[in-house]
């Protein structure tokens, strides 16, 4: 993706091109890094055209002393933490247990291709608080520098450092505990 | 090797950082279109959706006041009444508490004491003043 042609389009005024631009090249990256928080493809598809609206509607604010990409990832870290806010509220809400709920979801996933492991590690994720899974997916996943997802979350490095061991501390102690039962 | 090195050993294996799901067909090429048509449908509405919430308040402003209206157009009273209820009715009864007092004392007098008897009584409390003092 290049971004300075993005940058380029914007300094010219040239709104809709950029943005039509970012859409084509970040859509994947995000999505991925939205159903990691999210976990289901119904909500990200929902979380990522919200990303992508509020995106068009702050295009204008975007100052070039952030890089482009982790201006999009916090829209969309945001927005898919809002979401996943919402889910739990709402689960909360009607006495049930979101975690147990998306422990059943990701069981019946049919796009799920993963092996047994695989299941234990995105449910225990899911049982993460929502900062933390946000953390740990952009991490452990898409193996981001510290120095982006401190920019992308607006926390210190070293708070994030923390943040990040006690997740994969509490990810592996589930994986572990999932293990045993079964 | 304990039970936690091993799981550990599992986080660090990189088949766990695979992505486990797959992709709805096309997905994203249709995306494109679906974001545009949702930015359209809300730049469409945008004069609505920034009206919305002052003309609801404006809107429970008035039930407020038509509620409030209905209640005192229905007891038969307005502002203007009450305040004079409270003000001139209040001071008229007072007032023709104390003519009454007043007219009832000196009817009274009038007819069960004599003039000669008050000025008597008079003079009896002036010696009787004078010859405590002393």
């Amino acid at each position: 993706m290049d971004d300075s042609r993005i940058i380029e389009l914007l300094r010219q005024g040239e709104r809709r091109q950029a943005f039509n631009l970012m859409v084509r090249g970040y859509s994947e990256k995000l999505y991925w890094i939205i159903r990691g928080i999210v976990h289901t493809h119904t909500d990200t598809d929902d979380a990522l055209q919200n990303t992508w609206v509020s995106v068009w509607n702050a295009i204008d604010t975007f100052r070039e002393d952030s890089k482009l990409y982790t201006w999009l990832y916090r829209i969309a870290t945001n927005e898919a933490l809002t979401l996943l806010r919402k889910n739990r509220l709402r689960a909360a809400l009607s006495f049930s247990d979101y975690a147990a709920q998306v422990e059943d979801s990701l069981a019946a996933d049919p796009t799920f291709n993963g092996d047994k492991l695989q299941l234990a590690l995105q449910k225990a994720i899911a049982s993460l608080p929502p900062r933390q899974q946000a953390v740990f997916t952009m991490r452990y996943f898409e193996e981001m520098p510290y120095s982006d997802i401190a920019e992308i979350l607006g926390v210190s490095e070293s708070s994030l450092k923390a943040s990040y061991h006690i997740a994969r501390e509490k990810v592996l102690e589930k994986i572990k505990k999932n293990d045993i039962d079964n | 090797m304990s039970v936690m090195k091993k799981v550990g050993d599992i986080l660090d294996d990189a088949k766990m950082k695979q992505r486990a799901f797959d992709l709805p067909v096309s997905y994203f090429e249709g995306l494109e279109n679906r974001v545009s048509s949702k930015i359209g449908k809300q730049e469409g509405g945008g004069f609505v959706r920034i009206l919305k919430p002052a003309a609801l308040l404006a809107c429970s402003l008035l039930f407020v006041f038509f509620i409030g209206y209905g209640i005192l157009s229905l007891t038969g009273t307005s502002g203007q009444d009450i305040k004079e209820a409270a003000l001139a009715g209040n001071s008229t009864v007072v007032e023709d508490v104390v003519d009454e007092e007043e007219e009832a004392i000196i009817e009274y007098l009038a007819q069960n004491i004599s003039l000669e008897a008050i000025h008597e009584y008079i003079n009896t409390s002036e010696t009787d003043n004078d010859t405590s003092n002393q």
